[in-house]
């Protein structure tokens, strides 16, 4: 088994020479045959050719071709390159690659020469039919052989551009030559000797020739197509040897350090896109490439990438959770938490006492758990009323609380990595937190007072709570709202939860199952099941009744 | 505020009090990225920071000298991959140092990636420990995306600050390990489309009664740079709003952190001699801070937490891998 491996290449002398040092091609059985872009001096090519490695078989195609991309010239630049390695008396391959300056091999020489003679006579490369499944990501794909091309997108852009619509309204459809069935596909292929003579023969014709040359990005279809013409379907394996990726904008996956592992998931011998600044990675390949494999399980998923670069881009572009919290949002409003993705609990209820003592005994079961006061007192940051900081929250936060509440949030919510936060509020008080909670999808809001407690003494015990000085006006509403058929102004989220109007998850503590998914929702409702209604509420609504008319009287009281 | 027009001739005006040293023009010429930096009596911090943007791959070091007197001159001759200018001028009037780096940038940065950084301050961005600038700059190129945006990170180590020492070759890392795990405030201005980041333990522990005055903490330090580009405030924003937030809506692009050691023994020395010379932004507020809170600890078990490399600050949320695989 002999290999003719035809590279394209355009890159600098240094890069390519340190590709062609692979210990892949120190190998009698592989010659390498070199086609450098015209565009570059003979200077350039004499240096490359002074740097190849001792031991290295190689030839240069002289006949050099200036190429362009998206034009004829890569097609003919193979052509040469075929022609070059089958003419050569010195070296009768059986197997032809073609691969890019930017390409490594990835699997020792003995792997691959395993995988060709288990394969016996396939030829490997894509090609895929159009009119059965879409193969360009975005952008001209019929269009680029019905229509002509005279044209280098590149270099004429906007009349590319315009001759292109042109001829879309024109409905321009050129003729494809002799009942060629064009298929698309990467143009890095490894063929069989027969069908590279074959495909060689014909990109001699002139018709064929002028054909191509007329088209646009003619290197995804030329060969593609001839080599469906030149071989039974059966005999064409329909995937290359080559693994590279694109992303959703088909910007090639670059290799860099780091995805050696990776790398050799890939059930392929050659990789596509090796950053030239990749050092550790191209010597981690070589490594590789000295010892024989013995694993060649890979070789039944041959052709087919393993799904974890397609995931990662999905998660990447998708989840708010992998970008970087500063700098993600503008909005104003939410601040960060605009691309906050985890829950948390909200805690509220009538008597604010008895909701700091259900903190209290959750923060008692463990310590550093995120188990918080009313964090969103307008007045003052107290994190936990029993100890001066608790994990790291600090009573001289208040004013940084306020100079970006929303980033003070997503702190509080993300402050320890496995549990889910919970926090007081105040139902009763405005706040930015108290609107902002309602309409997060993420937020649980939780009411904790004991089931089936009465509007008098539910009233009555947020009434016990309250200083008068500091919130006369909120003592007055409540005092006027208890009488009348109205919601009390701790009623806030209950309200919201009758009229529907709100985007957060409103439940009741003591109706949240005592086996609950969340831990910190079971922590928070197993310490509700030990608190003692009667040390926070009056016993019957006729005893608050009693006790809110002995307050003292107000025009609403009687 | 100045019209453009006022800027660019103060900063023409600024450009006369640069003297060249030791400018090696040609190798400048040839470098693929250069980092623009300027120094004050930075002998004890100069080789730890070359090394860390020397294993980055900066091609080529451009140091402003204000008036050293601690041999950083000598020093900077002596290496092979730097050019140094004297500026012989007000840092203040010079916009704190600004306008020299705008005069370099502009006279060698067009069409180069540049980083623009002081001495106490270390780049590091996602997958840094094995990919060099150039592999990041590359994956810029080809998203498109101008400019790296930074958040900086204020680092610290377990002592009270005088026992903190910096010595010359010391890697800071090593002696200033920790930072605020949480404590990040940011604002959005509509009009220069950028973002006001301040917290860290600058806020917790200096500015916690006034965080509106706490020091911002955003930086754009590395650009592809272009003619008519420049820093406006420090290296926090560009006269070009495009380019000051690019991880803005684009989830596939990258940001990095600027880790700041400025938290060492060096500082009560440099608060006293700032409160003489008087050279920096707002009055040297954040000096007299410094000095007013006096030999502290910045150290907190709750909130501190150890650097632990790259994936650490992406997993905080510090900085983003966008979809850099």
């Amino acid at each position: 088994m002999k290999l003719a491996v035809l590279l394209l290449c355009h890159e600098d002398v240094v890069d390519l020479a340190a590709r062609l040092a692979s210990p892949f091609f120190a190998n009698d059985d592989v010659k390498i045959y070199v086609h450098y872009d015209a565009r570059r001096s003979v200077h350039v090519v004499d240096a490359l050719k002074a740097a190849v490695p001792p031991g290295v078989r190689h030839a240069f195609v002289e006949d050099r071709v200036a190429c362009g991309w998206g034009d004829f010239t890569l097609v003919e630049a193979t052509h040469r390159l075929i022609r070059l390695a089958l003419a050569d008396p010195s070296f009768a391959p059986d197997y032809l690659a073609l691969i890019s300056g930017s390409c490594v091999p990835i699997r020792p020489w003995s792997s691959l020469r395993e995988f060709l003679q288990r394969r016996n006579g396939l030829d490997f490369i894509q090609a895929v039919d159009i009119r059965q499944r879409k193969w360009v990501k975005g952008g001209l794909e019929d269009e680029r052989f019905k229509y002509y091309f005279p044209l280098n997108f590149k270099r004429n852009r906007a009349w590319f551009d315009r001759l292109t619509n042109l001829q879309r309204w024109l409905r321009v459809r050129r003729q494809v030559p002799d009942g060629l069935n064009i298929r698309f596909g990467s143009q890095w292929f490894c063929l069989t000797r027969d069908t590279a003579a074959a495909v060689s023969a014909r990109l001699a014709e002139p018709a064929l020739r002028k054909f191509f040359a007329q088209s646009w990005i003619p290197d995804e279809f030329a060969i593609q197509s001839l080599v469906v013409q030149a071989q039974r379907p059966e005999r064409i394996a329909g995937h290359t040897l080559t693994y590279y990726e694109f992303d959703d904008q088909g910007r090639p996956l670059v290799l860099e350090n780091g995805h050696y592992e990776h790398l050799l998931d890939q059930p392929f011998f050659f990789a596509r896109k090796v950053s030239p600044h990749a050092a550790l990675l191209r010597q981690q390949i070589d490594n590789h490439l000295r010892e024989p494999e013995l694993d060649l399980s890979y070789f039944s998923r041959a052709g087919s990438p393993t799904s974890r670069y397609q995931r990662f881009l999905v998660q990447a572009l998708s989840l708010p959770a992998t970008r970087a919290r500063v700098g993600a949002s503008r909005e104003k409003w939410s601040g960060v938490m605009h691309v906050n993705q985890r829950r948390y609990c909200v805690i509220h209820g009538a008597s604010r006492r008895f909701a700091l003592e259900l903190m209290r005994r959750v923060r008692s079961t463990s310590s550093r758990h995120p188990a918080l006061d009313f964090v969103f007192d307008p007045l003052r940051f107290v994190p936990a009323a029993e100890s001066a900081t608790w994990l790291g929250l600090q009573g001289g936060m208040r004013l940084r609380r306020d100079h970006d509440p929303g980033g003070f949030l997503y702190e509080l919510v993300n402050i320890d990595d496995e549990r889910s936060t919970a926090f007081c509020i105040d139902a009763a008080t405005e706040s930015w937190a108290r609107d902002f909670v309602l309409w997060d999808s993420n937020a649980t809001v939780l009411c904790c007072e004991p089931l089936g407690l009465g509007k008098y003494q539910r009233a009555e015990a947020a009434l016990r709570d309250m200083c008068v000085h500091e919130e006369g006006a909120l003592y007055e509403a409540t005092l006027r709202a208890v009488p009348q058929p109205a919601w009390l102004p701790q009623d806030f989220y209950d309200q919201a939860a009758r009229e529907r109007k709100h985007g957060c998850q409103i439940v009741r503590l003591g109706e949240v199952p005592v086996d609950a998914p969340d831990p910190t929702l079971r922590v928070l409702r197993a310490a509700w099941s030990t608190m003692s209604a009667g040390d926070y509420f009056a016993e019957s609504e006729d005893q608050a009744r009693r006790r809110i008319h002995d307050l003292g009287p107000t025009q609403d009281m009687r | 505020m100045l019209s453009d027009r006022a800027v660019e001739r103060r900063i023409a005006r600024h450009r006369q009090q640069l003297q060249p040293r030791k400018v090696r023009a040609g190798v400048i010429a040839d470098a693929w990225s250069l980092l623009v930096c300027c120094a004050r009596n930075e002998m004890t911090r100069m080789p730890s920071f070359l090394d860390h943007y020397r294993q980055l791959g900066v091609g080529h070091f451009l140091v402003l000298d204000n008036q050293s007197e601690d041999g950083l001159q000598d020093y900077l001759a002596q290496q092979p991959d730097c050019s140094s200018w004297v500026a012989n001028g007000s840092y203040k009037a010079s916009n704190f140092g600004m306008d020299w780096c705008n005069s370099l940038l502009a006279q060698y940065g067009v069409g180069k990636w540049c980083i623009t950084v002081d001495p106490d301050e270390f780049l590091v961005y996602p997958h840094c420990e094995r990919r060099g600038l150039r592999s990041l700059t590359d994956r810029m190129d080809a998203i498109g995306q101008p400019s790296l945006f930074t958040v900086m990170i204020d680092a610290y180590g377990e002592a009270p600050l005088s026992q903190n020492r910096l010595a010359s070759g010391v890697d800071p890392f090593h002696i200033c390990p920790w930072f605020d795990r949480f404590n990040l405030t940011q604002r959005f201005d509509p009009e220069t489309q950028s973002f006001w980041v301040q917290g860290g333990v600058r806020m917790r522990r200096f500015f916690a009664d006034r965080p509106q005055q706490a020091p911002a903490l955003n930086k754009v330090p590395l650009v592809r740079w272009r003619d008519g580009l420049r820093y406006v405030s420090s290296m926090h924003h560009l006269n070009n709003p495009a380019l000051n937030c690019t991880v803005l809506d684009r989830p596939e692009a990258v940001s990095g952190a600027l880790f700041h050691f400025k938290y060492v023994n060096l500082l009560q020395q440099k608060a006293t001699e700032e409160m003489v010379r008087g050279e920096h932004y707002a009055g040297s507020v954040e000096y007299k801070a410094y000095l007013e809170a006096g030999d502290v600890v910045l150290f907190d078990p709750d909130i501190s937490i150890k650097y632990g490399g790259s994936q650490q600050l992406v997993r905080l949320g510090f900085m983003q891998a966008g979809s850099w695989l």
